[in-house]
């Protein structure tokens, strides 16, 4: 029976326009994001090159004067990017908090702000401003060194100081700033990172963290649409009723419907997978590697699964206890603010829907961040699985009630 | 006109409310998402464009909302009252709320001490959004589904995030780069979508 409902939900889903959308829009967003000349770019790093990519260091020292380059130009601009409750919002200092911003700097640096302003002016002079690669090898070598004797816990008073200033989540946060500073790689460690790509990542692996990265920004919405639009179908169709009628438990009934959605979300996504995960078996051969087929299976797997278990299992949850379609505002709004609130783009692993990777390799940073990724997907996993338990439990007190526990009888 | 306020009214209290409701969160809530204090130009357009654009979606893609019932829109189809007729005071009242939403954002960073250009930036934005919720309104008469109305139109804004250069003249969040000319656009195309997904309906009931 549970086989014959997962079917027939299958089929439900194949006929639905929004599923239809679903497949149209992520087929056509990913294939745009996921360039074709990536697999013809990576190639081994040669000794004399001008820049080899950037890498993220935890040194403390580092981390200072990476953190103050970042305020002089936010100083500079008094533009300062934060995310309070996960959104981006831009603040704008006073005068007066401004002029404290700069007491604040100079007291880490010994230094004026002219003095700063006119050293980054300097540094970024010495670049090819047409250039995006030298603009972001010159934002990588960009420093501001402290005054002699200043300590880590004066550095990270005085960004607590900056953060009273500018309010919560920005890049002065420590728990930001402690996360790393991007400092240019030299040919040892682009040679380290290339060889942990190829033996690690067998090159299949790390391609696929990128695809998972593009994947993740638009499965953290589209699935909302496939789930509140199946959950009130029934209700839309006037068989509501009906269904309640069934012998089969609400258990049954939402489980195989879930699982139903689940798959025909997830079938897209693993066969895109493996079609733009080709060339890279075959740049793996130039290398002498064979590249891991089944890293379109099981990359995206721990990835993505989760986070699409958890956009529908969340929309299937506030739908069938509302009744409307507010799982729509409240989950695009979650979405967006997990899409604007990533403070880096590459390894924001904290509870973060979205988990970035914007990158092709960087797989030694990848196994630092690995446990606090698996923690995360974990979290997302049972959250979803949380979700559908009370989604049945939601379900079967609609039956035994006969409608919605929210509305009397009107269409939202 | 008594019998399209009645049917207003009816319209606002059994489908709209809710969503008046959540705009109303969506200004009250406004305050923790974005700043009003001192903008400079592209930063009072990025409030517009990227946060004040959600209210276009809200408020005009549920317009068909009661017609997702088949006994309501075998009843609206029954009647000699033009479809035109029926809408236009909901697109009317959604634009006298979205105007509202607007200029109250405006006013927000007016007081703020902003340093821009207030015609400009409330004539684009007035355009933009009503082009944005037109997409959601035209979205919803042809499928006859909000959920898909919603979709296609948070899908054309998540698309302008990254690839706005694929839409040419109708591309969204131009202000925030320093251009102001796209408005007529954004109007005209606002106008055809509003005014072809009300076509779209009348054709539907006239085939049956």
């Amino acid at each position: 029976m549970f086989g014959a409902l997962f079917f027939k939900e299958c089929k439900q889903v194949l006929k639905s326009l929004v599923y239809f959308i679903y497949v149209v829009v992520f087929v056509l967003f990913i294939t745009s994001q996921m360039s074709g000349d990536s697999a013809v770019r990576l190639q081994a790093p040669e000794p004399g090159q001008s820049y080899y990519g950037t890498t993220v260091a935890k040194d403390e020292t580092l981390i200072m004067e990476g953190t103050l380059a970042n305020l002089v130009e936010d100083i500079n601009h008094n533009s300062w990017v934060t995310y309070p409750l996960g959104f981006y919002k831009g603040v704008t200092l006073t005068d007066r908090e401004t002029e404290q911003a700069k007491a604040i700097l100079e007291r880490c640096t010994g230094k004026p702000f002219e003095v700063l302003l006119e050293e980054m002016a300097g540094h970024f002079g010495q670049y090819d401003q047409s250039s995006a690669e030298e603009m972001d090898a010159a934002q990588a070598n960009y420093r501001v060194s402290v005054k002699e004797g200043f300590t880590y816990a004066e550095f990270e008073a005085a960004m607590k100081e900056i953060c009273g200033l500018v309010g919560k989540g920005s890049a002065y946060e420590k728990s930001s700033y402690e996360y790393g500073i991007r400092i240019p790689m030299t040919y040892e460690l682009a040679k380290e990172e290339f060889d942990a790509l190829c033996e690690k990542d067998r090159v299949t692996r790390a391609y696929m963290r990128l695809f998972c990265d593009y994947a993740g920004i638009v499965l953290a919405i589209l699935p909302i649409f496939v789930g509140v639009s199946r959950a009130l179908w029934d209700r839309r169709a006037k068989v509501q009723q009906v269904m309640f009628s069934k012998p089969a438990s609400g258990a049954r009934i939402i489980v195989s419907r879930y699982l139903a959605n689940l798959v025909m979300l997830c079938i897209p996504v693993f066969v895109t997978a493996f079609l733009l995960q080709q060339p890279f078996c075959y740049k793996a051969q130039t290398f002498g590697i064979r590249g891991d087929g089944m890293a379109f299976l099981t990359v995206p797997g721990v990835w993505l699964l989760p986070e699409i278990m958890v956009v529908l299992a969340l929309s299937f949850l506030i739908t069938e206890l509302t009744d409307t379609i507010v799982a729509v505002f409240v989950q695009v709004a979650w979405a967006i603010g997990s899409i604007f609130g990533a403070d880096v783009l590459v390894g924001d692993f904290r509870m973060r829907l979205i988990a970035r990777w914007n990158t092709l390799g960087q797989t030694t940073l990848f196994s630092s961040l690995e446990k606090g990724f698996l923690q995360n997907r974990a979290y997302y996993f049972l959250l979803a699985v949380v979700c559908i338990i009370l989604t049945v439990i939601v379900y079967e007190r609609k039956r035994r009630k006969g409608g919605s526990l929210v509305w009397k009888n009107t269409e939202r | 006109m008594e019998k399209y306020g009645k049917v207003t009214a009816s319209f606002v209290k059994r489908q709209y409310f809710p969503h008046l409701l959540l705009i109303l969160l969506f200004v009250v809530f406004s305050g923790g998402f974005v700043s009003f204090r001192g903008l400079e130009s592209a930063q009072a357009a990025k409030v517009m464009e990227m946060y004040v654009a959600f209210a276009g979606i809200l408020l005009f893609t549920p317009l068909f909302m009661p017609e997702q019932d088949r006994e309501i829109w075998d009843l609206e189809r029954s009647k000699r009252t033009a479809m035109w007729q029926l809408y236009l005071p909901r697109i009317l009242l959604a634009l006298l709320v979205c105007i509202l939403v607007i200029s109250l954002f405006m006013g927000l960073m007016v007081r703020g001490g902003g340093n821009f250009d207030v015609g400009s930036l409330l004539l684009g934005a007035y355009c933009e959004i009503l082009f944005l919720g037109s997409i959601g309104f035209f979205a919803s008469a042809v499928t006859n589904q909000v959920v898909v109305g919603y979709m296609i139109a948070v899908v054309y804004y998540v698309v302008n995030i990254g690839g706005g250069q694929y839409l040419g003249r109708f591309a969204l969040f131009q202000m925030m780069k320093g251009e102001y000319g796209s408005w007529i656009y954004w109007l005209l195309g606002a106008v055809a979508l509003l005014a072809s997904g009300v076509v779209v309906r009348e054709r539907v009931r006239r085939r049956g």
